[in-house]
């Protein structure tokens, strides 16, 4: 559990930021190198075996990153015990929404 | 030369104020510090701590238009008038320009600042190579001024949690050390949340240090030995 909230979240912090520099820069110039975007190539692309599993693990990876960013903030500046309970909860419950719906949204389409 | 100096007597102000004070004849190569003894001359109650005058003991640490510094190391001719002095930012003071150092003192002496040395005691001397020494250079020079520790936004935040670069350096100094045989135990001393990983590489410290020194970096050194060991 300490490793986890000390070197723990340190790495992973890096290790998040990292996988999604490298997954943007694909990310866009994939559609860069595409002569025309429309919402068949979008999708297409999306659902593509690779890029979906890419995406997920984008996904994935900037909930990571922003549950680690505000976790700090918090850590820092919020230190009652119960404000600091119910406000990560707060965007806890948001992140994990936000991930539920865009996994969601990428099952709906590759079943299409 | 025009100062604002931020006065403060528990026994008599009910709350802080700023004090303006004039300085005559002043010299090009006079020192904050020594103007400040001629202002004292002045008014006998201004209080601040000073030592040795010359930049060794970290005594007259203080926050010197905004920023922390050493008072007889600065040179007046550098400063813009009026010349704002306050005591560090982020501990107790006690009065005027003198803060309470205890909970720096306490985070500086948790990182056990002394070497540890399981192996009996050699019949001469412990040595080292000369390389090995080198390690010691930028991290041994420290005075203890606080002015690093107390000009970082994490140890204004979690002064009782996190250890701040000062403390932080020391521990750094010790791991460094070829002698010492304490390196586990020394490490994870630094894990958790706190003690270490609140620092956010704001870099306050190393902008501010009299001495030059760069607590972020040895901050850094700590975190790749600790990497290094969990793999």
């Amino acid at each position: 559990m300490r490793q986890i909230s000390g070197l723990g979240s340190w790495i992973w912090q890096r290790i998040s930021a990292l996988y999604l520099a490298l997954f943007l820069m694909y990310f866009i110039s994939s559609f860069i190198l595409l002569d025309r975007i429309d919402y068949n190539r979008w999708l297409e692309w999306n659902t593509h075996p690779v890029n979906s599993i890419l995406l997920f693990i984008g996904f994935i990876m900037i909930m990571l990153h922003a549950w680690l960013g505000i976790k700090d903030v918090i850590m820092d500046y919020v230190h009652p015990v119960v404000a600091r309970a119910v406000v990560l909860m707060f965007f806890a419950l948001i992140l994990i929404v936000c991930l539920v719906w865009a996994s969601q949204t990428l099952m709906m389409a590759m079943l299409k | 030369m025009r100062f604002s100096i931020y006065r403060y007597d528990p026994e008599k102000d009910s709350k802080p104020y700023m004090q303006e004070l004039e300085l005559e004849n002043t010299s090009d190569d006079m020192m904050l510090l020594g103007a400040l003894l001629e202002l004292k001359k002045q008014d006998e109650s201004l209080s601040f701590r000073r030592s040795c005058q010359e930049g060794v003991c970290g005594s007259d640490s203080m926050n010197i238009n905004g920023r922390n510094g050493l008072a007889c190391i600065t040179p007046l001719s550098e400063l813009k008038e009026p010349i704002t002095l306050r005591p560090l930012p982020g501990l107790p003071v006690v009065r005027d320009l003198i803060v309470d150092m205890t909970q720096f003192y306490q985070q500086y002496r948790s990182v056990k600042p002394y070497l540890i040395v399981h192996d009996p005691e050699p019949e001469v001397e412990r040595k080292q190579t000369p390389e090995q020494r080198d390690k010691l250079d930028g991290l041994y020079e420290c005075i203890l001024c606080g002015c690093c520790s107390t000009s970082c936004p994490s140890f204004w935040w979690n002064p009782d949690k996190f250890l701040g670069p000062a403390a932080l350096l020391q521990a750094w100094r010790f791991l460094a050390d070829s002698r010492d045989q304490a390196e586990e135990e020394r490490l994870k001393n630094l894990e958790g949340p706190y003690r270490l990983f609140r620092c956010h590489t704001i870099m306050s410290c190393v902008d501010v240090c009299p001495k030059g020194l760069n607590p972020t970096s040895a901050i850094g050194n700590i975190k790749n030995l600790m990497i290094k060991r969990s793999i």
